[in-house]
């Protein structure tokens, strides 16, 4: 069939061609613009994850246990925290907060972390930070019991100091201690810094410390030198020590405001990761190295909320969802609350209060070795539902502990966006 | 007549004192080429760069390093104890910083190390204010300690302020060596790493060591004549050398050939060479590129036959070195003593600082 | 009928989207927390005394291939040749301390989100049936008559086969996998991730750490290829095959021989080191040149310029640079904060001069080897690191341990490392 047209058909027919033709290359450029956006956003989130191996501007040590009477442990426990700068240059000052997350038992209102602990009574939550300033010279380790703390007085540089020329043999803490006006060259110290020791014995709870600027106006650190602080804890049971290494969220550069740490893409530091994944033995496995029946592994885990309101002290509250591999490929899943911080003292104890019939029990599995991905879910607005934690290998001979191990867990992908509110 | 001849005699005189001048002037001036070609440096006066060619810490022996600052201003050191442990050539670096204060000596003994204390008591061995941490050696340790003159920030700097020397003792015996360290002073205000010593930004370092020995297996004359001796005294003669081409960073191997032409007092000459490393230590007349030349005829092979010799070493490359002589009786009870060597002609070398 | 309209803006998104499923991190670092293509186990040990739980697995829902290499790091020295050693100052004057570096490989196969755990000293077998435990029952291993364990679990392989053979109990070492395709060619599936627990056997004390991870640019133009050469030369975008090792290695330690004040134990820090570069198809051991700075409490600094080893580096603090000779050590005040660097300098990595520095190819001498994948063997930058450390608690006869990562600060750059495969 042939179709004839008129001169002012075809002029408009060529019209809304050419209409048509730009509109499509219109629609491609957004296409390519809206691909081109999301591969930065992808870029961005696909970087911006926890990390346990790189110097950070947030630092948190998702596990501080102190038991010098061991009422809870085996033996007397107690925390080594370690905290270092890898600033070249100049001094950073660490905010930071112990979180308390100890339970006090309902019938004799001593601490508990479950209800384990308290022979028969119910263990009530808690909840409470303390918090405190580290200031760091260039370069510099630092550690201490988180039994004892640190005071002021106990610092390595704290002074005295000398003098600037010509009166350097004089010592000195000020300016006004010096003759002729010459000061006091104090250099970098540690000054200003005070750690105390944990609120309470037993104590079971978290560290969390932010790289701020230091100096009269000192706010959290998103200038060029941040990120560089790094922390480790060795957790000492007996002649047992546990080491990990504490959580770090990387800055972005972006300067906060009204105190709030958005960690998220487009925030003020990293987002805390989407899934922890959990390497272990499943409770009550025989060790494969010795093979004897009576060494057995089981292993806790610590899981903290990356969100916090310190402000109004409302702590960071989620679900953690559990979903559990075995050897067989085969698949379990359960889930928990997470309210301020979970510690389950056996892994077999997540699901149930009978281990032996629990998802993580070697029987129940069926294998020895598992793999455990860990989500979490549902946190209270504006709070996040963001998820850290670490986890300990424990051989038991007969019950009786004879060997531990900490060791940080895996992470993949991003989180939703979380929030710490500073006081 | 007799004006004009006296003219002509006092126009020649004065033609000759001009010729004598102008002669004298050519002397001289050739006196201050040759200068100009030969190394300032040496181990009578401050400079920027201390080099301490033998520290020791074996079986008894211990080592005590003193460094002054001779300047009215703080200075700043980096310090780098070399050593060779396995003999290949191949130095290794263990670095440490030191401040000194305005006029302030130090001095650390090298088994111990240094910490700093201001607790310690008056007349301690760590009394006075610690110049900074300094590591002890591991037994058994031999090599060189190396230190420069840097700013705060750790670059280069030149204020030729620092001066050192070392004491080797026994301390079973009490006996000691004592020598200077070979200080570099700077040329230029403009320094900057790797550090080069070439004349314009560092003096250089010497280009041939002069060594007055006596050759191994000497009877040493004033124990015979002490009575100590029986003709069964013994002398005998250490040479340690460092090179002044040190790559501290990367700690390469850093190896040539030194020539010798060793005269006695007869003047009859004998040459020969032997490999030097990073740093090297050579018992005269005992090893396989030394026997002759440096042994008495009292001993198999030897062929000084007078008790004193001088040894002219010709380097390849920059080095510095250290002379010790033993001196043991019929008993086998010894002394030891120390000498810096003398220096002569002038090398480039190069050190590069981490 | 109505027009759905849609968004140009969310069709590119959801282009970009589905293609970023299964894409990895883009993310340039050597991680011990995330997965990766190639995992290495810095420290294994089994030498009669102490033994080491691998434990390995693929956290995506698709089926891996894995490639494995023990390298046994065992070294004796040139002449003394019944005197073990690690590195050239072990061995008496002007002897080398020769270095084994021998490399044992085998292949693995794993289902989805599939955990597997051997002991390395009798490996495993592989066992079809193999029965679950059940509840009431010790659930354990058994040992077949050749001394391998048999484990519940599914294992792809043959039955009765090794799925992972054993390496005897005089092995120190490491363990290097990495995820490969069904023709056996390296595979940027990003899809693994390990930890290592070393036991005493008599005390049944033990340390556990995380295996380190790099991640593959699966970038089919410019990302890791199928030459048989691992380049870990990737920033994590544009081109390059897999993620850059870091620039320097830092941690804190304890000074040597320093008291904890809550136990009363002497404290005793070991530090293991590997390269980052392999060169498993030539049989050589990869040149490492390495600077230690220190810095104490006090801001004290010490440090050990040029430190060299080849292949494998296990010591204790109190022997670093040399045995009984440590400078991080208690005396030095109590706690150290050690950075741990590459030096810039080029290494021979084959030839009559391999090990020394160098300038150019020529400077190696003869018998410069070229790589599987073209690559020239001769003078290139001297290897990255990677490792962990472990701690040694002390009192009156017995010992606690634990076992940390390291952290690691920048990326190396430029030629970067590689790892010949065979």
């Amino acid at each position: 069939m042939v179709t004839i047209r008129t001169r002012s058909q075809r002029a408009r027919l060529s019209s809304e061609r050419s209409t048509a033709m730009k509109k499509m290359w219109q629609a491609a450029a957004r296409m390519g613009v809206g691909a081109g956006v999301a591969l930065v956003a992808m870029a961005g989130i696909a970087n911006a994850r926890s990390t346990t191996n790189r110097p950070a501007s947030i630092v948190v040590w998702p596990k501080i246990v102190v038991d010098t009477s061991a009422r809870w442990l085996v033996a007397p426990t107690d925390t080594r925290v370690m905290l270092s700068s890898t600033n070249a240059s100049g001094i950073k000052q660490a905010h930071c907060f112990y979180i308390n997350a100890t339970g006090h038992c309902s019938n004799d209102g001593a601490g508990c972390r479950d209800a384990t602990d308290c022979g028969g009574g119910e263990c009530v939550p808690s909840w409470n930070e303390t918090d405190f300033d580290v200031v760091l010279t260039q370069e510099q380790p630092l550690a201490w019991y988180a039994s004892g703390g640190l005071a002021r007085g106990r610092f390595p540089l704290e002074g005295p100091f000398r003098c600037n020329a010509p009166f350097v043999n004089l010592q000195c803490f000020s300016d006004a201690q010096c003759p002729n006006n010459v000061g006091c060259n104090t250099g970098q110290s540690n000054l200003g810094s005070a750690i105390p020791p944990v609120p309470e014995d037993p104590f079971i709870g978290a560290l969390v410390c932010i790289q701020f600027t230091g100096g009269s106006q000192s706010v959290p650190d998103q200038t060029a030198t941040q990120d560089k602080l790094y922390g480790d804890a060795t957790i000492l049971t007996g002649l047992n020590p546990a080491r990990y290494n504490a959580v770090g969220l990387e800055a972005t550069g972006n300067p906060v405001s009204n105190g709030e740490l958005v960690l998220a893409d487009g925030g003020n530091y990293a987002s805390c990761p989407g899934v922890l994944i959990l390497s272990h033995m499943f409770d009550g496995a025989v060790d494969p190295i010795t093979n004897v029946p009576v060494i057995q592994y089981s292993s806790d885990l610590t899981l903290v909320p990356c969100s916090n309101d310190f402000s109004t002290q409302t702590p960071g509250r989620s679900v953690a969802q559990f979903l559990v591999f075995n050897e067989f490929e085969q698949r379990f899943s359960t889930s928990r609350t997470v309210d301020c911080l979970f510690h389950a003292t056996q892994l077999s104890r997540i699901d149930t209060r009978n281990p032996a019939r629990s998802i993580f029990s070697a029987g129940v599995a069926g294998t020895l070795g598992g793999q455990t991905r860990i989500r979490g879910v549902g946190g209270v607005s504006p709070l996040g539902s963001g998820l850290l934690g670490v986890a300990q290998a424990n051989l038991d001979f007969f019950g009786l502990r004879i060997g531990s191990a900490a060791y940080d867990l895996h992470q993949q992908g991003n989180g939703r966006s979380d929030l710490m509110i500073l006081p | 007549m007799r004006g004009r001849t006296a003219r002509r005699i006092a126009m020649r005189a004065l033609y000759r004192s001009w010729l004598l001048g102008i002669g004298m002037l050519c002397v001289f001036a050739g006196a201050a080429g040759s200068q100009a070609q030969q190394t300032r440096s040496g181990t009578d006066r401050p400079g920027s760069i201390l080099m301490f060619p033998k520290v020791v810490r074996t079986g008894q022996r211990d080592t005590i390093v003193q460094i002054t600052n001779t300047g009215n201003s703080i200075n700043w050191v980096h310090c780098f104890y070399l050593s060779a442990p396995d003999g290949s050539g191949y130095c290794g670096a263990v670095d440490f910083e030191l401040v000194l204060t305005r006029q302030q000596p130090t001095q650390w003994r090298v088994s111990q190390g240094r910490r700093v204390d201001p607790t310690d008591s008056f007349g301690s061995a760590g009394a006075g204010f610690d110049p900074g941490l300094i590591p002890p050696v591991p037994p058994g340790f031999q090599g060189a300690l190396v230190c420069v003159e840097v700013d705060a920030n750790g670059n280069p700097l030149g204020q030729n302020r620092l001066k050192g020397e070392v004491t080797i003792m026994d301390d079973s015996t009490g006996d000691v060596s004592k020598y200077n360290a070979f200080a570099v002073a700077p040329v230029s205000e403009n320094l900057s790493n790797p550090l080069a010593l070439d004349g314009s930004e560092y003096e250089t370092c010497p280009g041939s060591l002069t060594l007055n020995f006596s050759p191994r297996g000497s009877l040493d004359p004033v124990i015979e004549n002490l009575g100590n001796g029986n003709l069964s005294s013994f002398i005998s003669t250490n040479l340690t050398l460092l090179s002044c081409n040190l790559d501290l960073a990367a700690g390469v191997r850093s190896n040539g050939t030194v020539s010798y032409i060793v005269y006695d007092e007869f003047e009859s000459s004998f040459s020969g060479s032997f490999p030097h490393q990073c740093w090297t230590t050579i018992d005269l007349g005992n090893t396989p590129q030394t026997t002759g030349q440096f042994r008495s005829t009292l001993l198999t092979g030897g062929a000084i036959a007078t008790i004193f010799a001088q040894a002219q070493l010709t380097l390849p490359t920059g080095l510095v070195g250290v002379a010790e002589s033993f001196h043991a009786d019929q008993a086998g009870v010894t002394g030891s003593a120390a000498s810096n060597l003398h220096t002569g002609g002038a090398r480039s070398a190069t050190i590069r600082l981490p | 009928m109505r027009l759905v309209k849609r968004s140009p803006w969310l069709m590119g998104l959801g282009v970009l989207l589905a293609g970023l499923v299964t894409a990895p991190g883009a993310r340039g670092d050597v991680t011990s927390d995330e997965s990766g293509t190639l995992i290495i186990f810095p420290k294994v040990v089994s030498d009669g005394v102490r033994d080491t739980l691998i434990q390995l697995s693929n956290r995506t829902n698709s089926f891996v291939q894995v490639h494995c290499f023990y390298i046994n790091a065992s070294g004796t020295c040139s002449l003394t040749t019944d005197e073990s050693c690690e590195i050239d100052a072990d061995c008496p004057t002007n002897e080398q301390c020769i270095r084994q570096c021998n490399a044992t490989n085998f292949e693995l196969a794993l289902t989805a989100q599939q955990p597997v755990q051997w002991r390395v000293s009798t490996g495993r077998l592989t066992t079809i049936p193999s029965a679950p435990c059940r509840p009431g029952q010790n659930c354990q291993c058994t040992v077949d008559t050749s001394g391998q364990l048999v484990c519940p679990g599914l294992l792809i392989g043959q039955n009765q086969a090794s799925f992972v053979p054993p390496v005897g109990s005089q092995f120190v070492g490491e363990l290097k996998c990495y995820q490969m395709n069904s023709d056996g060619d390296p595979f940027p599936g990003n899809a693994l991730k390990g930890t290592a627990t070393i036991e005493d056997l008599s005390s049944a004390q033990i340390s556990e750490y995380n295996a380190l991870t790099v991640a593959a640019n699966a970038d089919v133009g410019g990302g890791l290829n199928t030459d048989k050469e691992l380049r870990l030369n990737w920033t994590g975008t544009g081109a390059g095959e897999m993620n850059y090792c870091p620039a320097s290695l830092v941690f804190t330690a304890n000074a040597e021989g320093v008291t904890d004040a809550f136990t009363g134990a002497t404290i005793s820090t070991e530090l293991t080191l590997v390269p980052c570069s392999e060169l498993i198809e030539e049989d050589l051991p990869a040149p490492v040149r390495v600077r230690f700075v220190g810095y104490n409490e006090f801001e004290q600094p010490l440090s050990i310029e040029a430190f060299s080893f080849d292949c494998f580096l296990n010591r204790r603090l109190a022997d670093l640079p040399v045995s009984g000779g440590g400078i991080f050590v208690n005396g030095n005040q109590d706690l150290w904060k050690i950075r741990i660097s590459p030096r810039p300098i080029n290494v021979c990595y084959s030839g009559s001069n391999r090990g020394s520095s160098c300038t150019q190819d020529s400077d190696c001498g003869t018998n410069v080897q070229t790589g599987p994948g073209g690559t020239v063997l001769g003078c290139l930058p001297a290897s990255g690191v990677l490792g962990v450390a472990e701690e040694f608690y002390s009192l009156g006869g017995s010992v606690g341990t634990a076992a940390f990562n390291l952290r690691h600060e920048g990326s190396r750059s430029g030629f970067g490392d590689i790892i010949t495969l065979p």
